[in-house]
């Protein structure tokens, strides 16, 4: 029988925090129900807020506490630590004072959680609030210093493995830029100064050092935070021959992911590629971290559709009893 | 370059996609095509509602015109798959033989050079005088009536077993294995068989081993297809089990196994998934996770599949809805 995980002793970063939750509530169910034990994990995201950065938020309205503690009850139940995506490259003192965006962070911390952030400034905020609150650093800063017409230095191996090894001195956890990771750390592990809080994304679809890539996240982002925002944006990839993508795009395959395993990496991190699609979500988790073959098919790939649908259930039974309790009031 | 993307070369498939889900097989096909990649052969599987069809509720149920059908088939084989009939009804007699529009489908299904999956002796012999050359696969449902539940007609020893598909293999072009005997005798003892080439092998049954219920399953399954108002229930063993006795006692192979079916010599591989109520996507996940290694590179190819497929899906209906 294979062994249901891909790699051991790794804690996955998924993208499913106010976005599809259940995904991993039902994959981590089914683990369970089979006898297995799961991987750790944490669940990174927001609902839509001030301090949120290049990401389509799913939450768009504002939440009310008792279902925040509801949702935060759910995620400890599962095992997963909460990271709240607070990306924004747009932070000034004036933003740090958000009213819904810190009533966040405050019921955030409440639970222990971790945080992802681009800005320093909030990091800074963060650690003020509460000292042992654990920091990322977002996987778009080494973007915007190192790719586009606008990029601060060039991504050659000297800087950028310097960059990451003052990063490390100021955040608990650093995610390197996907090219590092797949083209030089492997070659060169003993440049980091402590791979052990190195993070790697795995599955990016885009291509090597795309030009547009800031771009591209601060269209979103301004589409998230700009009323009427009404700018276009046209990814590098769109007509791009098949061929030129398969080449040149930055998905890591099993065995750079155990390389990088060898050399001491911890911690994997997953992208969303698709906001909408529950069963496209379930699918990129599941091959990106389990093996699916014989038995495990039948726990991971024929049966979780069934598992979806109980879990969403579930879920909304439990909030709607929330709600309405509340409403009783 | 492209990396190998077949997680097993050289195999034709069966895929359960016929008047259900063809649009997947297009999506496969044509993305594949797209990398420059040499789509695998394929037959498609199913059928419309009709008396002769077996144990799988279709999608596609009232009566269609000749025009409707034609436009199917052509879709079909303008990706160069083969469109195979499953007309696996375990109650076929002289009189349902006549039936106008299973033969009406019949007739169209032949003018397209389709295969059929076929219970029935007298029905695969029927099918055979009208074209000799119709390729006519024994559906596995035959040795599940053979050689399981309270009425089995033999016990499935190793001989019985073997010489039971020795003996079709003279009398079908095509003989679809049990699960059971593939994951345990052939990949072990591959000589047993006269001739693996025309070896079908499932590979995805999710139901349990030697489960005695199946052929009543099927036959539930027939019958509520079959007549209006039919009101019997039936409960699935599996419903019933707790998760670690399934996943220990089911019938998917283990991907070492397949690889040694396929190295010894069987090169049919065939899907189940007709009848499900997944979506059209959830299906295309689970033959993606069948047919194809999904690391690295290959990512990017899959990642397109799964771009096409609302594409492909809106392509078909046009293609099928033309005047």
């Amino acid at each position: 029988m294979t062994n249901i995980n891909k790699y051991e002793n790794i804690i996955w970063n998924l993208p499913l925090l106010f976005q599809a939750d259940i995904i991993w509530g039902a994959i981590y169910n089914q683990i369970k129900s089979y006898g297995f034990k799961p991987p750790k994990v944490n669940l990174y995201g927001t609902p839509a807020q001030r301090w949120i950065g290049g990401t389509i938020p799913r939450v768009k309205e504002k939440l009310q506490k008792n279902v925040l503690y509801e949702h935060f009850k759910y995620i400890k139940e599962l095992e997963a630590t909460p990271i709240l995506d607070f990306t924004s490259t747009n932070i000034t003192k004036e933003e740090l004072k958000d009213e819904y965006a810190n009533y966040l962070l405050d019921i955030a911390l409440e639970f222990n959680s971790d945080f992802m952030v681009y800005s320093d400034i909030l990091k800074d905020y963060i650690k003020e609030k509460n000292p042992n609150a654990k920091i990322i650093s977002s996987h778009t800063k080494p973007v915007y210093r190192f790719q586009g017409p606008n990029r601060v230095e060039d991504p050659t191996v000297e800087n950028e493995t310097n960059y990451y090894n003052k990063l490390l001195k100021e955040y608990d956890t650093v995610i390197v830029r996907p090219e590092y990771s797949k083209y030089v750390l492997c070659k060169n592990p003993s440049l980091i100064d402590d791979i052990s809080r190195i993070e790697v994304l795995v599955n990016q679809p885009c291509i090597i050092n795309c030009p547009k890539m800031s771009e591209h996240y601060t269209h979103i982002e301004n589409a998230n935070i700009i009323p009427q925002y009404y700018a276009t944006f046209e990814c590098s990839k769109k007509n791009m021959p098949a061929q030129v993508l398969y080449e040149n795009n930055l998905v890591h395959s099993e065995e750079k992911i155990n390389n990088l395993i060898q050399i001491g990496v911890k911690n994997l991190m997953l992208i969303l590629k698709q906001v909408d699609a529950l069963p496209l979500i379930a699918y990129e988790t599941i091959q990106n971290m389990f093996n699916t073959d014989g038995n495990n098919h039948l726990l991971l790939t024929e049966t979780i559709p069934h598992a979806i649908r109980d879990e969403i259930s579930k879920y909304n039974e439990r909030i709607n009893r929330i709600i309405n309790s509340n409403n009783q009031i | 370059m492209i990396e190998n993307i077949y997680k097993y070369k050289n195999t034709e498939w069966v895929l359960p996609l016929l008047f259900q889900y063809d649009a997947i097989w297009a999506t496969i096909h044509n993305t594949l095509k797209d990398f420059n990649i040499e789509p695998p052969k394929a037959s498609l599987f199913g059928s419309p509602s009709v008396i002769w069809a077996g144990g799988r509720v279709p999608r596609l149920y009232g009566k269609f015109s000749k025009k409707f059908f034609t436009n199917w088939l052509t879709f079909i084989k303008d990706h160069n798959a083969t469109p195979t009939f499953t007309f696996t009804s375990t109650k076929i007699t002289k009189e349902s033989l006549k039936d106008e529009y299973a033969n009406f489908i019949l007739d169209i299904a032949l003018e397209f050079d389709s295969n059929f999956i076929v219970y029935s002796d007298i029905l695969k012999d029927y099918i055979k005088e009208k074209k000799p050359t119709a390729k006519i696969t024994a559906s596995v449902i035959k040795a599940n009536c053979r050689f399981q539940g309270p009425d089995k007609i033999e016990e499935p020893t190793i001989e019985n077993e073997t010489n039971y598909y020795n003996k079709l293999l003279k009398e079908y072009d095509v003989v679809v294995v049990r699960p059971e005997y593939s994951e345990k005798i052939l990949a072990e003892n591959p000589n047993l068989i006269d001739d693996l080439s025309r070896i079908e092998v499932l590979i995805n049954q999710p139901c349990i081993r030697n489960c005695p219920k199946m052929t009543k399953h099927y036959e539930y399954l027939q019958n509520y297809n079959l007549m209006p108002n039919y009101a019997e229930t039936f409960r699935c063993i599996r419903m019933d089990m707790n998760s670690c006795d399934l996943f220990k006692n089911n019938l998917i192979h283990e991907k070492e196994t397949v690889e040694k079916l396929v190295k010894n010599g069987i090169n049919i591989l065939k899907l189940q998934g007709r009848g499900t109520t997944i979506s059209t996507l959830e299906l295309l996940l689970i033959l993606i996770d069948n047919m194809f290694i999904k690391d690295g590179n290959n990512q990017i190819i899959i990642n397109t599949m799964i771009d096409n497929l609302q594409y492909e899906i809106n392509k078909q209906n046009e293609a099928i809805n033309r005047q």
